[in-house]
Order: structure tokens, then sequence, then C-alpha cells
């Protein structure tokens, strides 16, 4: 029997049965979109180094953090920064709110990326990301227009403040528009548009390190981002990138907090992530098991409604053997009844279950950037599995009995294992 | 030709067997038109399922021109049955969402005939079965008579050799079986071989030769 006949054989005895096609339908969309969200809620709390990576230029393994309790910790600095091994040393700060009076125009645009924007909170402050000069070419930042960091002179560290903008806010503010703060009469901050970069940017999370399990992103999404460059070396808190293995820039650091006297508490961020993610997987260890476990229940319920739908509907397999169609062909026409009955609620399942996550769990580019990710490399390789699993497994059973039902049985619509 | 040689058939159920037959000949020539009867239970239908090659036996031979049916794997039987077997069953069973046009080709379609091809073949068995007014029309619009009429034309449409007809006028009254017989009538020009099982002995006396079980 042809490909095409069997197809149309099958797409007949589908649409014949109608209202049970719908429901195996209904079910194994239900299924597969159940299951897509697990995986992805269970992969996305899992995925940090992901999400440290997506903040980052380098790779995840290069960057540490240094945590000092010390008054004087720009000399530490300093000291830390010249430890051969270690390229680059800063501190960044993000979702700092400035209350400059001068940003009040850039209030409004950056208003329009928020989820749950609240005027209020934000009438009198903009949020912005500080950011120590050493980590532009660290984190994941594209300049579009401007003058880099590195070429820039600050003439005065302790006033002038470098002003990065997202691309969003192009037109409202030009390269060398300066902002000014004053206190009575005197100024006490100058702020200067350098540049503007790719509003795809984003740059690590700065508590990522920390113990707290909340607050943790992993990174920020820049898309109406603000960044303010500052050249002091006086942050308690500080990312390094070492080229030298990790236990020797330890070992340096401690020598030196040693010798200065200080406590210094340092971080290697990789294996920061790595536990971050052991540690959201036994959290979410459950999830797999319900997600097996809904796997075999909708394989069996799948399998019960085609045995079913194989003995009421037997007589046809019969007469389809009588007029000469093989054994073969009524498995592969079983076979291809699954095959229908399951790819396109997978493709439903597939398109809703993408649409709605993204657009109830994602507010910005980073999380779309990594529920791509997740998704193309997990949820659709799961989806595709899963439902070959339905496919072949839930026609075992029918296909045996077609197999051990003597024909003259089967075309008067009775099966058995005689 | 068909011959079968020394057939036995025991249909056993847990520890109770039943013998159908005990070496049990018959032999049938091409084109032969041969009518089947015998009382409930004497096996009819059970010889009409191993001429076509849908049940088994437990001993002797199903010689089918040169070839030896009963040595087939079921691979070859699955062919045999395509390319020499139709069935009419006293109950007709026809797919009930095909239409009668759409139920006579599926012997051409598990040929894998073209549908060029099928269409003309369903059309010449249907003005055969003279039911090509009811072409288009579901099974369960049609009346007993109109059924078997497709189910004969689904069996011719096939061209094979062999007619298997089981009680085809069973489920009719007295003046539709007579039709279904002068339908019978024209598929002997046909050069079909046919074997109908019937209680009728006024069907039976259509064939050119009875067969008694008892």
């Amino acid at each position: 029997m042809k490909f095409i006949n069997r197809v149309n054989i099958a797409m007949d005895m589908c649409i014949h049965a109608k209202l049970k096609t719908i429901l195996y339908m209904i079910e194994v969309s239900i299924f597969l979109a159940l299951l897509t969200f697990v995986i992805y809620v269970t992969e996305s709390d899992t995925a940090f180094s992901d999400r440290i990576e997506a903040g980052l230029k380098i790779p995840v393994e290069k960057l540490g953090y240094v945590s000092l309790e010390t008054a004087d910790t720009g000399e530490v600095n300093k000291q830390i920064g010249q430890i051969e091994g270690i390229s680059a040393i800063g501190g960044i700060q993000c979702n700092v709110a400035n209350s400059s009076a001068s940003f009040a125009f850039l209030r409004e645009i950056q208003g329009k990326h928020r989820i749950n924007y609240n005027k209020e909170e934000y009438e009198n402050s903009i949020e912005t990301t500080v950011m120590s000069k050493e980590l532009w070419n660290v984190m994941n930042i594209e300049l579009k227009e401007g003058i880099e960091p590195s070429e820039y002179t600050i003439q005065n560290p302790d006033r002038e403040i470098l002003l990065y903008l997202s691309e969003q806010y192009i037109g409202y503010v030009n390269i060398g528009d300066v902002f000014t703060d004053t206190y009575k009469g005197k100024e006490i901050f100058r702020y200067t548009v350098a540049g503007f970069f790719d509003s795809d940017s984003t740059v690590i999370d700065p508590f990522v390190f920390s113990d707290e399990n909340i607050g943790r992103y992993g990174c920020y999404s820049l898309d109406y981002g603000i960044i303010e460059i500052t050249d002091t070396m006086n942050w308690s808190g500080n990312f390094i990138v070492f080229d030298k293995p990790y236990a020797d820039v330890y070992d340096s650091i401690n020598n030196i907090a040693a010798e200065a006297d200080v406590h210094i508490d340092v971080y290697n961020i990789s294996d920061v992530a790595g536990y971050i993610a052991m540690d959201s997987k036994s959290n979410t260890f459950y999830l797999k098991e319900i997600a097996a476990v809904m796997t075999v229940l909708v394989i069996l319920s799948i399998t019960a409604g085609r045995v079913y739908f194989i003995r009421t509907r037997a007589s046809d397999y019969g007469v389809w053997a009588s007029c000469g169609a093989s054994i073969r062909d009524l498995c592969r026409v079983i076979i291809l009844q699954n095959i229908i009955t399951v790819l396109l609620p997978m493709i439903f399942a597939s398109v809703s279950a993408y649409n709605v996550i993204r657009i109830f769990y994602t507010d910005n580019s980073v999380s779309v950037s990594l529920l791509r990710k997740i998704y193309f490399s997990k949820c659709m390789p799961a989806q595709l599995i899963t439902s070959a699993a339905i496919i072949v497994l839930s026609g075992i059973w029918p296909i045996n009995i077609i197999k051990h039902t003597k024909l003259s049985m089967l075309v008067k619509g009775k099966v058995s294992n005689d | 030709m068909i011959n079968l040689q020394n057939i036995t058939k025991i249909y056993r159920m847990g520890d109770n067997e039943t013998e159908v037959f005990r070496d049990f000949n018959l032999f049938v020539d091409d084109g032969e038109y041969v009518a089947v009867m015998g009382r409930s239970g004497s096996g009819k239908t059970t010889l009409l399922n191993i001429i076509g090659a849908m049940d088994g036996f437990d001993s002797g031979r199903y010689m089918y021109n040169d070839a030896e049916v009963n040595k087939l794997d079921r691979h070859g039987l699955e062919q045999f049955r395509r390319n020499h077997i139709s069935y009419v069953f006293q109950n007709y069973f026809l797919i009930n969402y095909y239409s009668v046009r759409e139920n006579i080709e599926l012997p051409l379609i598990a040929k894998g005939i073209k549908r060029k091809q099928r269409r003309e073949i369903v059309e010449q068995k249907m003005e055969l079965a003279g039911i090509s007014d009811i072409a288009d029309k579901l099974p369960a619009y049609i009346s007993g008579g109109q059924m078997q009429r497709c189910a004969i034309a689904r069996a011719l449409a096939s061209g094979n050799d062999i007619l298997l007809a089981d009680e085809p006028t069973g489920a009719l009254d007295a003046h539709t079986a007579e039709d279904i017989m002068n339908v019978f009538e024209c598929i002997r020009k046909e050069k079909c071989t046919i074997i109908m099982v019937t209680h009728d002995g006024q069907i039976a006396a259509h064939a050119d030769r009875i067969v008694n079980l008892t």
C-alpha cells in the first residue's frame, strides 16, 4: 500500500472517531504544554551559569569577587589590582535610585519598560547602574556611539561621572550633554554623556555571590539602562578578573589581607554559580519527578485509548485486511494515527507554551534570550522525544492486538490473543 | 485450481477440542461455481476461511495451482490473499464512513493501483453490480440488497480469481436474494471461481456443484 494511502486511511479513521481524536489531542496538548512549562521552570532556575555569562564578555571561570571590611578600601583595592594575574578590578551596583533632578525627562522613557511601573516610586528618582571604569570591557556591553570609557580621562574623580545610555535614549540626549547636581548653588556631581550602548547589553548581577536566596538574577538587562562610570576605587566589594589559576590569586589576596590586617572574603564566581544551580536543582527536583510521572500516565492513558479504539473499530482493520492490506500496512496505519494524534498537539503546545512563557515570564532581553536558549535546547528536544515515545509506546499494544488476532475474527470486529 | 487434501481442523478451547474436519478433501476447478451447504456448525465458514487463508488447519495440504498455500509464511499468505482471494460476507462488512464508491475502491488501494485506474475499475464494477446510481451514498443510507451488491462489486474490483461468499443472501429477502444471484451469474462470465456458503437450496441450485458438509 502506498504511503499516501496509509496516511489517508489513518486520517479518515481519526476524522471518523472525531470525539475520541479531539479528546486525545486535547490531552496531549495539555500534557506537552505542562511538560514544557515544567522543563522551563526547572531549567531557568538551574541555568545560573548561563544567566551570569549572559552579562559577561569573558568566561565566568575568570571572574572572582572580593569583599573588604576596612575603612581604607581604596588602598587595599589598589594593592589587589596590582597582583600579577589580576587584569581588572572594579565594582558595580544595579538598581541605584539616582534622584538627580536633571534626569527628570529621562524617567518617562525608562518607565516605559517597567512591567509594574509605580509612578510615585520613580517620581523623584531614576534607576541607574553605577560601575567602575575597569568593568566596562568585562560586562556584556556594546558601544553603539560615543567614546569608550578607557579613552576618556575623568578630570575630577570625586565629582565627574561619565554617563552611558541605552540607544533608547538617542534623540532625547546628545553625546557631550552635561547634567549637574547642585546643592545650595554648589555643583556636587557632573554627569557627561559619553555614549550610547546597544539595548541588548547586559551586566552581571552584583549580588550573585550573596548567600541570600533572594534578589539574584544572574544578570541585568540594560534595554532602557543608564550606566554611571566612576573612577573611584572606594568600593567595599569588587569583581576581579584573573588570568592565573584561582588558587594563586586567592593566596595572593590572602597575603595582602594578612599584611594590611583586614578581613577579605574571596569568591570564585563559577563556584558560586555551580552552588546556586545545585541549590536550585534540589528545590525543583520534585518538578522533574512530576514530569516523569505525567509522561508515564499520559502514555498509559493514550495507549488505553488506542486499545479501546482498535477494539471498537477492529472490523475496519479486518475489512482492510480482507481487501488485501497486509498486517504491516495496518500497523503503519496505527502508528500514523498516533502521529496525527500527537503531531498537531505537539505543534500547538509548542507554540502556545512558548508564547505564554514569553508573555508572562519574561520582562527583558536577558530573560527572552534565556527562554530561547532553554526552549530550543531543552524544551523542544524534550517535546520531540516525549512525543516520539507516546507515538511508539502507545502503538505497541494495539499493534500486538492486530498481529495476534486471526483475520477471520478481525473482520467480524472481534479481537483476541488466540 | 483449488485442491484441499486430507485437511484436519480442530478448534481448541481450553481442554475442549472440537474436530471440524478430518481428512477432508475438496477439488475446485478454475472458473467453477461451487455451493457449500450443511447444517450449522458443520464447518462451512471454516472451510471458506481455510480456502481464503484467513484461518489455518492442523494437518493436510492446501494446493493452489502449483503452490502449497499451507507452507506460505505470513507475508506469503498476505500476498496470496491480495492477489487471488475476494470475500463477500453475509453482513457485508462495508466501512460505514466511506461511500459506496470508496468502499469498492478499498482492494485497489490495498494493491497500490493509481487513482485514475481505480476510478475506471470502480465505475465498471458498479455498473456490473447495478449500483452506479448510489455511488456517493454512505452504507447507512442504502438497503441490504444494495449493500450486498456493493460488497460484491468490491470483491470484483480486486480482479482476483477466487470469490468466497459466506451466506451472501443470508440477510436478504427472497426477491433481493434472487437479484444477488443474478449478479453472481454475471460474475461467472468474468471467469472467476466462486465458492459460496449457503443454507438455501434454491440459492445453491445456481451453482455448478453442491458440496454437502455433514
